[in-house]
């Protein structure tokens, strides 16, 4: 098997695409001579098959004339393709001889766009899916199997990371949700006649026992799916696939065969076969049995450190191109004991893929609902795209309280079932209602039902019994310490450590530079950073002010008035960075958070604040949303001022630059 | 005497210890505990004084006992090319 990638374009723009940067406008189309090489190289390795992949294969000018020189040399054509074929390219395949020519349609039930390949190809045409969040409904593809008459067929894949790239995947830790949902699905595509197949990187522990019996195929054969499928790109480079691009080519010559090229990329990446997709790979007993290889390379090598200069893998890696291999040392192997996981490898911008201008170095944003219709997410989606990590909400008050006064959701069901935005979950009154105990089952299952029906991506918790109670239940689940968790110190952080992936910090150190890179150093998960919060310091009214907008009294006066009246200048000691100032604190923030549920509820006023974060565009602190204790008239803050605020351990009693610094 | 991961090398953290990767030549090492805790504060802070330090306090073993632990390992890293060191005067 090999792929030919007869062209870089594309005419959609899905988020999980495992071309990435090969897609660019220079990779062009394959030329014919290019073409007729590949195809002496199928004929030359026994392959009976001509894969033609893109882009948008269709797309390439020559369509008709590839498909015809590959039918001429008795090959047979698969044409991956997501269905938005030109006409001329569609009846060539509507018309091709049966049997020899069949498309796998990259299927999005909600683009009725595809239905017309779907009507003209029937039978030649089969569906493929790839799964980038554990919430996907496959049933919608058995209604589109029967009303067009399709290959009785649906082929499964994941949507897997591009080593350096930022496309969407799926993390190991949905995988069993993933899995789950498939042998749900099994016996009622069984029922209507429909067979289902799996691309790479499937691994036979997603899957629950029974699932190998209904569904025929070994968990062996399963687990062994990620071997170098050799995709050739129109420039007539060749590499292992797609999410591996980056790290190794070899070029396709006179010469080259199939057997050849895949040992050279076997090789080369045969030590990440020890890695593994999860930190308990290691122990896997499909593993020691030899039934699992470790799941997709290019997800261990997206789970292990320091990728953080993909020019330098690039130089490396190509360099390693005709280097031997020596056997694997475990001369250090000694005793086991528990391991926690550690910090993401960071996600590069790659060479040739620009950052927009004044644009964040690649870390996402963690941004509020407000009760908006579908329209303005999309919207921002489309403005913003990757910048926004996830979309955060609150569980409904029934369920547990949010730490905020009941909120506007009349757009919230909407919201759940139609954004493409991922979503992430509040959890975070400030004390628990009840013990944990009783709690959880309720929490759990409405997280069951928010990640399987509504693709909710993680959740915020505030108390640290409910983290490790939901842990426990649902691993799968990414978890972020909420800052009402008020951790602000390196001995807190590491009690989350396995329990949580990120950490948001107590209001305490949002603006202390030593104490966020301390906690840094102790936790091994991301710290995102909010960065237009308003509360003071330490604020001993805060928790009274969360209880009182919790349990449900009248929007309480901020309780600090008193106090800000008195000494107006610690308005300048809350804890918020404005735009112009993040890269100070650039280096101790993974990710950053854009508070507001409620002071942001004006959608204009929503949009322009984000929009300055994300491109750093100055604004007063007066402008940025934030809590009961921000500025609330206009101030320019010189970054001198605020640089020394990062580390003056808010020494208040003893020092005036704050008083000295108040203009009013 | 400070020591860091050699450029080419990564890693990943597993369960029973940590896999090093070397990709110059593809091979990978597997460190069982408690060389892997070894690594593990290495690529924190280099500095193999208070290395060895930390892991005396953490194993509760005599200085000598750790220092001949840091200095075994980071020998047959060095050896292997997985480990670089530099001087922080020079």
């Amino acid at each position: 098997m090999a792929n030919l990638s007869i062209t870089a374009a594309c005419n959609r723009s899905c988020a999980y695409c495992f071309a990435g940067r090969e897609r660019s406008a220079e990779a062009g189309h394959m030329p014919e001579e290019t073409f007729v090489a590949a195809l002496d190289f199928l004929v030359r390795s026994d392959i009976d098959e001509a894969r033609l992949l893109g882009g948008e294969p269709t797309l390439h000018p020559d369509f008709v004339r590839f498909g015809d020189l590959a039918l001429d040399r008795g090959l047979k054509v698969l044409v991956f393709s997501n269905g938005l074929a030109p006409e001329r390219a569609l009846s060539w395949l509507a018309n091709a001889p049966q049997g020899r020519v069949s498309v796998l349609l990259n299927a999005d039930p909600s683009e009725s766009s595809q239905h017309r390949a779907m009507a003209r190809l029937g039978p030649r045409l089969a569906l493929g899916v790839n799964i980038d969040r554990p919430a996907f409904a496959p049933e919608l593809l058995l209604d589109l199997v029967g009303q067009y008459g399709l290959a009785p067929t649906i082929r499964f894949g994941l949507a897997h990371p591009i080593v350096g790239g930022r496309n969407a995947r799926l993390h190991p830790r949905q995988f069993t949700s993933v899995g789950h949902r498939l042998a749900a699905f099994a016996p009622q595509a069984r029922a209507c006649g429909v067979t289902l197949s799996f691309d790479c990187g499937f691994v036979p522990c997603m899957f629950p026992s029974g699932f190998f019996t209904e569904f025929g195929e070994s968990r062996e054969c399963l687990g062994q799916r990620c071997s170098p499928v050799l995709d050739i790109l129109p420039d007539e480079n060749v590499v292992a696939c797609y999410p591996l691009a980056a790290l190794h080519r070899e070029r396709l010559t006179a010469e080259s065969t199939a057997t050849d090229l895949r040992a050279r990329f076997s090789e080369h990446f045969r030590g990440w076969r020890e890695v593994g997709i999860t930190p308990v790979c290691d122990g896997c007993a499909w593993r020691r049995r030899g039934s699992c290889t470790g799941g997709c390379i290019a997800t261990a090598i997206q789970r292990s450190n320091g990728l953080q200069s993909l020019e330098q893998s690039e130089a490396v890696g190509l360099a390693a191109a005709s280097r031997t291999w020596s056997p694997r040392d475990t001369s250090h192997h000694t005793t086991h004991e528990a391991a926690s996981p550690r910090r993401d490898a960071t996600r590069p911008v790659p060479p040739g893929e620009t950052v927009k201008a004044g644009r964040t170095s690649g870390k996402q944003w963690s941004v509020p609902y407000i009760d908006q219709p579908v329209d303005f997410w999309e919207r921002l989606h489309a403005e913003f795209g990757d910048e926004i990590g996830d979309v955060y909400f609150p569980l409904p008050a029934s369920v547990i309280a949010s730490g905020r006064p009941p909120q506007p959701s009349a757009f919230l069901d909407d919201f759940l079932r139609r954004c493409t935005l991922p979503r992430a979950v509040l959890l975070n009154p400030i004390v628990l209602p009840q013990r944990v105990d009783a709690l959880i089952p309720r929490i759990v299952e409405t997280l069951r039902r928010l990640m399987g029906d509504c693709g909710v991506t993680s959740a915020t918790v505030s108390s640290y019994q409910l983290a490790v109670g939901i842990r426990d239940r649902l691993p799968q689940l990414p978890l972020t310490a909420s800052t009402l968790m008020d951790v602000s110190q390196p001995n807190q952080a590491m009690l989350l450590d396995g329990i949580c992936d990120t950490l948001v910090p107590s209001s305490r150190v949002m603006r202390d530079l030593p104490a966020l890179r301390a906690l840094r150093a102790a936790f091994r998960g991301r710290i995102r950073l909010i960065v237009n919060e308003g509360c003071l310091s330490g604020c001993p009214f805060r928790t009274q002010h969360f209880y009182e907008m919790t349990s449900g009294t009248d929007f309480p006066a901020s309780l600090c008035d008193d106090l800000l009246r008195r000494h107006p200048w610690l308005r300048l000691t809350g804890s918020w960075v404005l735009p112009q100032h993040l890269r100070l604190l650039e280096n101790v923030v993974d990710e950053w958070k854009l508070a507001g549920r409620v002071t942001l509820r004006d959608p204009v006023v929503y949009r322009r604040t984000l929009r300055a974060y994300v491109t750093r565009t100055p604004l007063g602190p007066h402008e940025i949303g934030g809590g009961p204790a921000s500025l609330v008239a206009p101030m320019h803050i010189e970054e001198d001022f605020f640089l020394r605020t990062l580390h003056c351990g808010r020494h208040c009693h003893r020092c005036s630059v704050c008083r000295d610094y108040w203009p009013y | 005497m400070r020591l860091r991961p050699a450029d080419h090398v990564r890693w990943a953290v597993n369960r029973s210890g940590v896999t090093l990767v070397d990709m110059r030549s593809g091979r990978a090492f597997v460190l069982a505990y408690p060389d892997a805790a070894v690594w593990d504060l290495l690529t924190r802070d280099g500095d193999a004084g208070r290395l060895t330090a930390k892991i005396a306090r953490i194993a509760d073993i005599d200085v000598e006992r750790a220092s001949r632990l840091v200095s075994d390992l980071t020998q047959r890293l060095r050896v292997e090319g997985l480990l670089a060191s530099e001087n922080p005067h020079g």
